[in-house]
């Protein structure tokens, strides 16, 4: 520990002040002087430039975020960048090892794995997820009674929380007694052994993602209520029929929406870990999603520099999916507010 | 100069004094104060047990303090991550198991082999000839047996002293299971393999854990015997019993010889009246035991250390606190010093027969403390798990192991 701040710790115990306040007394007096020092640049600078007040206020008022994002946010990362390049167990110093990590990772067929098990989980999941939460959003904008019952129905699973999912679908989809098998036997299929067989594994928390798929419904569900009538009016002037209507007017006015829930389904499918660490990586590896893996070699392995390397690597894939989606979507998200003009220049 | 000329150096002043970072010790070591942090980890009871040890020595030394700092969830990450940023306890709980992995954070104590029941206690928290821990509970496994459903089975019960042979188990295990589907009654628990290799005479690596031997002649044999038991349907496969708690199969009466019994499963079994119950010892060379002892933080200096020696002395050696490990009918772990060992079988009714802990706790075998040991055990299980019928796999245990064998001395001597 730094010995500044176990000095003014070691000063506010002996001053009386409670024990379970004695950490943030540091953290308070570094924002204390640190604003006092930001005070102090903003009253020099409001001397020097009179009319920057309002540019001046701007940052005064939106400094707490930056603080808080350079320390907890930019802070960790540039950390984990230095990390990535060293041989690091937590217990004895890091040795800086260059880019062994890196070139590590890419020889290991266990990432290779892990990238397979994660990229197929969001290929197949994040489209499936996408369009039952659209029918689902469809099927529940309809105003009839009881519809919010449904709604508060259907919304409820994604209040779950991911390990007490993974424990519920553990006994739904056990081999020997869970429901999934039983009804399967009261038709007289034998069921597979879901989380237990290797081929099964994956689809099965394909099949379990699609339980909570309420979240996204109820932004659709959002979205649909503002979709202006007068749209589905003019087409009903014009002659089109429903699927008309739903083509040309409610997905155009929704693509906002749809590519807002991919590109979160996309960004949350590769960082999935609950499912494998509750699994332990599946039989034969068919759960090792990145994450886990990257946990696995962090916190079980005790190699940190590996895993911060395995954690930028992750970084990247997200960042060029991500990039990949928002430019190949440009042509098929139609933005209400957009100009006409822009939209053809893009 | 105006103000603003003054704020680059303010700036940098402000960062060095909360950025720089030398080696002086955590507040919570090194310090000049009696007072020490106690971590450990543990259910409810042991949690209660190890309070009442730092209670009775804070009673014991008055004028000290230990506050304890109860981990009860992700044990070893959670130490790791404390070491790593420098605000680790004083006194640290440690299982020989994980020993390895700590041992450059750990500062080096003086144990006396003399002062406990056999010497395996004392040099299983030993690491390459030093201590790094001061044993004070240990782990050694036993088996319960359904006395009601050998009676119903007219087949007469094992010796409470001398261990079954494993030939003599797996007939026994024959003769005790009957029934269909759900509602089968098992001779035996599911077989844990670790479990079975030792007491078959094989072990997960050799002495100085160099090499890893669970593929070797003897675990070939060892998996193909739980292998065998489970297509015999004398035991249930990993399958039967995922997300069953065997205690509850036990005690409703479908397993007739519940084969991994620790100290910790006294207090389930305690509640248990109908079907009648005893405990005998665990068949052929019995089961590998656990030894947890008390590491004293590297970082530690002046009084504290002097108290965290004293502590950990306490909790080892001292009658007094050894007693303590037992709350109710609940135990941390059989307590590691003559005078005490006898106090768990106390806690319930002589036919229980808890004395089968104080013969498996001399007898008790240990292995060598490996310093990756969840990496390089936990692939070789995921292995064994995956592709073979000790999991869920249907692979050849004998063409398998081997395999995996190699890897794991591979990743061992890496």
């Amino acid at each position: 520990m730094n010995p500044t701040i176990g000095w003014i710790r070691d000063l506010a115990a002996s001053w009386g002040v409670p024990a379970v306040l004695v950490p943030l007394v540091p953290f308070l007096l570094l924002l204390i002087a640190l604003y006092a020092v930001l005070g102090l640049a903003a009253y020099g600078a409001r001397r020097r430039w009179p009319r920057a007040d309002k540019t001046i206020a701007f940052w005064m008022f939106i400094s707490p975020w930056l603080i808080g994002f350079a320390i907890f946010t930019v802070g960790p990362m540039i950390s984990s960048i230095y990390v990535s390049l060293t041989s690091w167990d937590l217990i004895t110093p890091p040795q800086f090892v260059g880019f062994a990590n890196y070139t590590e990772a890419f020889q290991d067929p266990r990432v290779g794995q892990a990238l397979k098990v994660t990229l197929l989980y969001g290929v197949i999941s994040v489209p499936l997820q996408t369009a039952l939460a659209f029918v689902v959003a469809l099927l529940l904008n309809a105003e009839l009674p009881g519809m919010r019952f449904f709604r508060t129905i259907w919304y409820l699973p994604s209040l779950v929380s991911g390990v007490a999912q993974m424990v519920l679908f553990l006994w739904v989809f056990n081999p020997q007694y869970g429901l999934a098998n039983d009804v399967l036997a009261k038709v007289g299929i034998e069921g597979p052994g879901w989380f237990n067989d290797a081929s099964w594994a994956l689809p099965t928390v394909i099949l379990m993602s699609l339980w909570t798929v309420g979240g996204a419904m109820v932004i659709y569900l959002a979205g649909l209520k503002d979709v202006p009538p007068n749209l589905y009016e003019a087409a009903a002037i014009d002659g089109a029929g429903t699927l008309r209507m739903f083509w040309h007017v409610t997905l155009p006015q929704m693509s906002p929406i749809i590519l807002f829930n991919a590109l979160t389904g996309i960004i949350g499918s590769l960082q999935i870990f609950t499912q494998g660490f509750v699994a332990n990586g599946g039989p034969k590896d068919s759960l090792l999603f990145f994450v886990y893996y990257l946990y696995d070699n962090a916190f079980q392995n005790f190699r940190m520099g590996y895993a911060s390397a395995l954690a930028w690597i992750l970084f990247v894939v997200i960042l060029a999916l991500t990039t990949v989606t928002l430019r190949g979507s440009a042509f098929a998200v139609y933005y209400e507010t957009e100009l006409t003009t822009r939209r053809r220049k893009r | 100069m105006t103000p603003l000329r003054l704020i680059p150096a303010a700036v940098a002043l402000l960062l060095a004094a909360g950025c720089a970072t030398t080696s002086q010790p955590a507040g919570n070591t090194g310090s000049d104060s009696a007072d020490i942090t106690f971590s450990f980890w543990g259910t409810n009871s042991e949690a209660a047990s190890l309070k009442a040890i730092a209670a009775a020595f804070e009673q014991a030394n008055p004028g000290t303090k230990v506050t304890t700092n109860w981990i009860q969830a992700d044990y070893e990450q959670k130490i790791q991550t404390s070491i790593a940023g420098g605000t680790q306890s004083t006194v640290m709980e440690i299982s020989n198991n994980s020993l390895a992995g700590f041992v450059p954070s750990f500062a080096e104590q003086q144990v006396d082999p003399a002062k406990y029941v056999q010497p395996n206690i004392s040099s299983a928290l030993q690491f390459e000839g030093k201590y790094y821990a001061m044993p004070f509970a240990a782990k050694p496994k036993v088996m319960a047996i359904n006395v009601d459903a050998f009676k119903a089975a007219g087949v007469p019960l094992p010796s409470a002293t001398t261990p079954l042979t494993l030939d003599e188990f797996r007939a026994l295990a024959a003769k005790l299971s009957h029934g269909d589907g759900k509602a089968r009654v098992f001779g035996s628990s599911n077989l844990w393999y670790r479990g079975w290799l030792t007491a078959a005479g094989g072990s997960y690596y050799n002495a100085d854990a160099t090499a890893c031997t669970f593929g070797d002649e003897t675990g070939v044999k060892a998996a193909q015997y739980v292998v065998d038991l489970q297509k015999e349907r004398s035991a249930p496969t990993s399958t039967d019993v995922q997300g069953q708690d065997q205690a509850q199969w036990f005690a409703a009466g479908r397993l007739a010889m519940f084969s991994d019994f620790g100290p910790w499963t006294v207090a389930d079994f305690a509640k248990i009246s109908k079907p009648n119950w005893t405990l005998v010892p665990v068949p052929g060379k019995g089961f590998p035991m656990e030894v947890d002892g008390l590491a004293i933080s590297k970082k530690a200096t002046g009084k504290q250390l002097e108290t965290a020696k004293k502590f950990v002395e306490f909790a080892g050696t001292q009658q007094a606190a050894q007693d303590l490990l037992i709350q109710g009918n609940t135990a941390l772990g059989v307590p590691v010093i003559a005078a005490s060992t006898a106090t768990l079988e106390k806690v319930l009714p002589a036919d229980r027969n808890l004395a089968a802990f104080t013969t498996a706790l001399k007898t008790g075998l240990v292995g060598p403390s490996v310093a990756r040991e969840a990496q390089i055990s936990g692939d070789a299980e995921k292995g064994m798990n995956s592709y073979t019928p000790l999991g869920t796999g249907k692979d050849d245990v004998a063409k398998v192991l081997p395999d995996l064998m190699a890897k794991c001395t591979a990743a061992l001597q890496k």
